[in-house]
């Protein structure tokens, strides 16, 4: 079978019910396709790539309050992304995401600070890349009125990868602010920024031409200590090589809904990622997306 | 006169004065400004001849239920002192609080299938909610009158058992900046019909629906 890692995700899928099935469950189902302009995150538009992406995913969970005012909450991810054009990018993810929320006081206004923890696990086409995401996260969330949402989330991931390439770890803040103007439709935006490492990638002849010096003695000084992998994703001998750097987000987002269980999601996303020798990888990403809340 | 006997003194009064008068109704039929039905409207009448007769509990019992992630019914108008039970029909785990000047609780979170029940012993309105789930929102009604209804899908609310005379009516809905109260007065054995045009606030109420969320770089 050409997809190991899907069946097993597939399985963990159907199986995640089953694993929790003597607690109180919720379930949230959802489905996107997005499109995303240079996907392989290269530095030079020779070698820039664009892809559609279809993911599924199926979240279930379960809350329970712990203390007055303290909810812990535990929930089984899982989700499988296919890239039609590049099937070396196919991967799925699963594992297990534990939420603890405070909220001081009563009430949609009252502020609610949560504390995260993930294990997600990822199965890929590209071996090396499969591993183990762990995740903390702390986010802020205060409603202004009824209409009016504004969070604060710091964040710190690693992703323990089979490749030293794929290892890659970050620090991260963002900022979201959202808006109800009505009942059915969200409006939100949001920053972020990212310390730490990040998978780029390019042609062979742009990376070795950058081994080489084209790009400057700096730069091949410095690809010369990072660890590369070469995945042939987009073209023959393609590279990926793992980098420093801080990366510059931010999105905008509109979220009608249908009911009260079913929502879409019109999602735009910029993403700048400088690397410790000032090459620049910039990354445009669109995405529709449908969620369904049982 | 102790106030026990005052009340049934009262009570009396009223059952008397429908005797010999005639007990009337009142049908009230609830439109918004455009014209549309209002449901959801709380129609009650307190008697300006008379004094209304003594609170007492609800003998039937009264029920709100969490069911499907929302209070269910919406609104629910009681005497004052009637105990309300609030049977959790989902699987998972509700909260309800209410922050109401008329009856401030906490019910932390129960499971489904079990049940706990709070007395409303003030008038007033009071509203509730779920700090689980923001969207979920109630309002109990509090009356001190025994006289009131609830309009339904097509705008009635049918107040019956009235004895003749001068009232005040009011009527209450969660989208109203305040009551619309007028009076009205009611001749023996005779039926009324009265309209109420609302001017109703725009209804919005927090977004229930999932969002997604930031998937990183």
């Amino acid at each position: 079978m050409r997809y190991p890692s899907f069946a097993l995700s597939l399985t963990a899928l159907c199986l995640a019910p089953v694993a929790f099935a003597s607690l109180p469950l919720d379930y949230e189902a959802r489905a996107e396709y997005s499109w995303t302009e240079n996907i392989g995150r290269a530095a030079g538009e020779i070698d820039f790539y664009d892809a559609a992406a279809y993911e599924a995913g199926f979240t279930a969970g379960t809350s329970r309050q712990l203390a007055p005012g303290l909810t812990g909450r535990l929930q089984l991810e899982s989700s499988g992304t296919v890239h039609p054009e590049y099937e070396e990018l196919n991967h799925a993810n699963v594992g297990p995401r534990a939420i603890l929320s405070k909220k001081f006081g009563l009430g949609p206004q009252a502020p609610v600070l949560s504390a995260e923890t993930s294990a997600i696990g990822r199965f890929a086409d590209i071996t090396d890349s499969e591993g183990v995401t762990l995740r903390g996260a702390v986010t802020l969330s205060k409603r202004f009125g009824h209409y009016l949402t504004a969070q604060l989330r710091g964040e710190w991931q690693e992703h323990v990868a089979a490749g030293d390439t794929y290892s890659v770890h970050h620090r991260a803040v963002f900022a979201q602010v959202f808006a109800d103007p009505f009942e059915w439709l969200r409006v939100g935006a949001g920053v972020g920024r990212y310390e730490g490492t990040f998978v780029a990638g390019a042609g062979a002849a742009r990376f070795a031409g950058a081994l080489g010096g084209k790009r400057g003695p700096r730069v091949a000084d410095y690809f010369a200590t990072i660890p590369t992998h070469v995945s042939n994703a987009f073209a023959t001998g393609w590279t990926d090589y793992r980098v420093e750097g801080d990366v510059d987000q931010w999105w905008f987002e509109l979220s009608p809904a249908l009911s009260e269980n079913l929502s879409f999601s019109l999602r735009y996303e910029r993403a700048l990622a400088t690397n410790i020798v000032d090459m620049e990888y910039g990354q445009d990403t669109f995405r529709l997306g449908v969620i369904y809340a049982f | 006169m102790p106030a026990a006997s005052a009340r049934s003194s009262a009570f009396l009064a009223a059952v008397l004065l429908a005797t010999a008068a005639g007990a009337g109704d009142l049908s009230a039929l609830v439109r918004d400004a455009d014209g549309k039905p209002v449901a959801d409207a709380v129609v009650s009448l307190v008697p300006l001849d008379a004094p209304a007769p003594p609170g007492a509990p609800e003998t039937h019992p009264v029920k709100i239920a969490q069911s499907g992630k929302q209070y269910r019914p919406h609104v629910t108008p009681v005497r004052a002192g009637t105990k309300v039970d609030f049977p959790n029909e989902d699987a998972i785990q509700h909260h309800i609080y209410s922050l109401s000047k008329a009856k401030p609780f906490e019910k932390p979170l129960y499971e489904g299938g079990s049940s706990e029940s709070v007395v409303f012993d003030k008038p007033g309105v009071v509203t509730l909610g779920c700090n689980i789930h923001d969207w979920m929102i109630a309002y109990v009604v509090v009356l001190e009158t025994p006289w009131f209804a609830k309009s339904d899908e097509a705008g009635r609310a049918s107040v019956a058992g009235l004895p003749a005379g001068r009232y005040a009516v009011e009527v209450w809905h969660p989208r109203l900046a305040a009551p619309v109260r007028q009076e009205l007065s009611l001749t023996g054995g005779g039926a009324l019909e009265q309209a109420f045009e609302l001017r109703l606030k725009p209804d919005r109420r927090l977004r229930r629906a999932p969002s997604g969320e930031n998937k990183g770089y």
